[in-house]
């Protein structure tokens, strides 16, 4: 349940702190449609984006409390592809929001507990994180290999990651990226740690003392790319912190804390001190 | 009543049960596995599938994430409007502009466009650049090849050639 609460609550974050008003201020014939806006003949107009995010907005934060939590998750979900889809058609298709999009699939088909039902393990709710992970790590796995399919090792190995630094519009200024590119040593150490960890996405997520230190430093990639080139990846960031981190044993010191803030019972079954995630490894 | 575990061990019933106790695991569910696999497996499939054939068709995608290698030689193309005496107006959206500039990465489509839609999207670019079509004859996408400086800080045109014209 907190990994469906945890990207609900990302979903609000998205549909609020975008301005998709502007999406009806795309010209016409530079509204180019995507496939999941394939429906539309062109631009949106301002009332259809209002109904869309209100609606996506109500169901989102409808299932961060609770209520009817299933219909109001999948109401969200399909308000904020559609929103997305619009403004990947708008000019230049974003990658942002595909990860968090990806990995709520499993929760739109999976039952979610009622209200008495929470502390409870169950299959019919247990097998949507672990699917979300394995979709995660899909993804993870797939960019590391496009990456040596299309220019093999020399994407490590070469100056790549300096030229893309310098290339990049860090919001920071443009010196910051460069002084950062010219430690050449540096950007290769990044590069190599960065497509280690894709390529090895499914086995550091699959063990479970693996699956926080994946979490931390894909984590931290992300940011750095923000910081360097002013691409903005928290939707990518939020969704490894609340997909995986529930999945991930976490030191005992803190799991502690937050028992007994909550109760046992109701921490994520890889918190608790017997590992129940038993009924998890069925499921699949 | 329900039978309650720690570290394994079943210890109490539901009314007394330990604050570390989980619940034991719910019956097993035959339905839910099979949607679960089908689920799961499909997404992976689907994955595979635009991977291998290089398919973009948001928000199913290729996740061809920075995958090329980078270098100091870098390329733009530009819209340009030719004006009655030749000469040559680059077509710049206002930067402000919360899409038109991220059009930019349409201009390929222009090739294959119909010549009406061509027609209506240089259209829209000059429109939204604050230029008048009725000014112009002619409009071209140039490519440009640069060369960055090694520290990357400028960056100077080493060759330009028209890829696209359209006589307006």
């Amino acid at each position: 349940m907190i990994v469906r609460t945890g990207l609900a609550s990302i979903i609000v974050l998205r549909l609020v702190f975008r301005d998709w008003w502007l999406l009806s201020t795309t010209p016409g014939p530079l509204f180019d449609p995507v496939f999941a806006a394939s429906w539309m003949s062109g631009p949106p107009s301002r009332l259809l984006v209002t109904v869309l995010w209100a609606v996506g907005l109500a169901g989102a934060i409808a299932c961060v409390l609770g209520v009817r939590t299933h219909l109001a998750f999948i109401v969200a979900w399909v308000a904020h592809v559609e929103l997305c889809a619009m403004w990947s058609s708008s000019g230049k298709v974003m990658h942002n929001d595909v990860l968090l999009l990806w990995a709520c699939v499993p929760f739109l088909f999976a039952a979610a507990p009622r209200r008495h039902q929470l502390d409870e393990v169950d299959e019919r709710w247990g097998w949507a994180p672990r699917s979300s992970l394995a979709i995660i790590a899909a993804i993870y796995f797939l960019a590391g290999v496009q990456k040596l399919r299309h220019s093999g090792l020399e994407w490590v190995f070469s100056d790549n990651l300096s030229w893309v630094l310098r290339q990049g519009q860090s919001p920071l200024g443009a010196e910051i990226s460069r002084d950062v590119a010219a430690f050449t040593w540096l950007t290769i150490a990044a590069a190599g740690t960065s497509l280690a960890f894709e390529v090895g996405a499914p086995v550091l997520l699959a063990l479970r003392h693996t699956r926080a230190i994946f979490a931390v430093v894909m984590g931290l990639f992300h940011l750095s790319i923000w910081f360097l080139l002013g691409l903005d990846y928290y939707g990518w960031i939020l969704t490894l912190v609340v997909v995986i981190l529930p999945q991930a044993p976490l030191p005992r010191a803190v799991t502690a804390r937050i028992s007994r803030r909550i109760g046992a019972a109701r921490l994520p079954s890889d918190w608790r001190p017997d590992r129940a995630s038993r009924s998890g490894r069925r499921s699949l | 009543m329900s039978v309650w575990y720690v570290d394994d061990v079943a210890v109490a019933s539901a009314d007394d049960r330990p604050a570390s106790a989980t619940p034991t695991p719910g019956p097993s569910r035959p339905a839910t596995r099979w949607v679960a696999r089908g689920v799961t497996i499909g997404v992976l499939v689907v994955f595979a599938f635009a991977a291998w054939n290089t398919v973009e068709a948001w928000p199913i995608t290729s996740f061809r994430l920075f995958s090329q290698v980078r270098t100091a030689n870098a390329s733009s193309t530009t819209l340009v409007a030719i004006d009655a005496d030749g000469d040559a107006h680059p077509v710049e959206a206002d930067p402000d502009h919360p899409f038109v500039p991220r059009t930019k990465h349409e201009y390929p489509l222009l090739r294959d466009a119909t010549p009406a839609r061509a027609h209506a999207m240089v259209d829209a670019w000059l429109r939204a650049a604050g230029m008048d079509p009725d000014d112009f004859v002619a409009v071209e996408l140039r490519r440009k090849s640069l060369v960055y400086a090694p520290d990357g800080s400028s960056r100077h045109v080493t060759g330009e050639r028209t890829t696209w014209r359209l006589r307006l």
